[in-house]
């Protein structure tokens, strides 16, 4: 594969879960800040990591998110996926939270990204590119149609990268670390906690 | 928990399933070195638009346990 150098800087685009629940689990969510790059994570993304209170790493998750939306460090891309999901949930919330009119929300992380595809090929143009930090495989066939200056970067090439670039240590044992630490994750996308106010 | 076939198609990086099912694989996949080649051509994508150099093999143990 022949890549070519330039000047433009690019801005780490993160829509999907996987590397943000990667990065929490072994509380290292600062390398996505490593590079120096601008960093976008979609509202969708932001909601998964953050939804269920019970996970080990949620409550730092959400934290983490805040403290570098306020410090200008990363930014977050707001979805109509996320949005009406937002408007659904806070619906039930009100409406009294019966178990049987919870709101789906499983693949939405995926829907976040199709309904992010427009905005992809309208923003990232020119000037303008982006890393995509995406491992679902559906997503990554959609995103990979999309005209515009981005290219797509699984989490296991961004650790690699971080481990061969930035001085960490060895990809296998954040990787070692990562399985270890997953077994709690299991019902992850069944599992919805409400943080009752 | 079982354990989830991922369905690889034309895409040797790209994971089926719940997050921690793909994050499974993608850790096992690393630890085995499977798909070493495409994930090397991401690195290389990630650092020409990072502007970084490529690095050398030092021979220093670099990455050992892969």
């Amino acid at each position: 594969m022949v890549t070519i150098r330039d000047d433009k800087t690019p801005t780490l685009l993160v829509p999907d879960n996987g590397p943000v629940s990667a990065l929490s689990s072994i509380r290292c969510l600062d390398w996505l800040l490593l590079p120096g790059i601008p960093v976008r994570i979609t509202d969708q993304v932001a909601d998964e990591a953050t939804r269920n209170p019970d996970l080990p790493w949620a409550r730092e998750t959400c934290e983490w998110i805040v403290r570098n939306v306020v410090a200008e460090r990363i930014s977050i891309a707001y979805t109509d996926t996320g949005f009406d999901y937002r408007e659904q949930f806070d619906a039930w919330i009100a409406g009294g939270m019966d178990p049987q009119r919870r709101p789906r929300s499983r693949n939405l992380g995926e829907a976040s990204i199709l309904g992010l595809m427009r905005s992809l090929s309208e923003e990232w143009q020119g000037n303008n590119k982006a890393v995509v930090l995406l491992d679902e495989r559906f997503a990554r066939k959609a995103v990979a149609a999309i005209e515009a200056n981005i290219d797509i970067v699984s989490t296991r090439a961004y650790f690699r990268l971080l481990t061969e670039d930035y001085g960490l240590n060895d990809t296998a044992a954040y990787w070692r670390l990562v399985l270890n630490n997953i077994e709690d994750m299991d019902t992850l996308d069944e599992v919805r906690s409400v943080r009752v106010p | 928990m079982s354990k989830v076939q991922i369905v690889r198609g034309n895409d040797p990086l790209g994971y089926d399933g719940s997050v921690s099912e793909r994050l499974r694989a993608m850790a096992e996949d690393e630890l085995a070195g499977i798909n070493d080649a495409a994930v090397e051509d991401e690195v290389a994508v990630l650092r020409a638009r990072l502007g970084l150099q490529k690095k050398e093999p030092n021979g220093d143990g670099h990455n050992q346990g892969r």
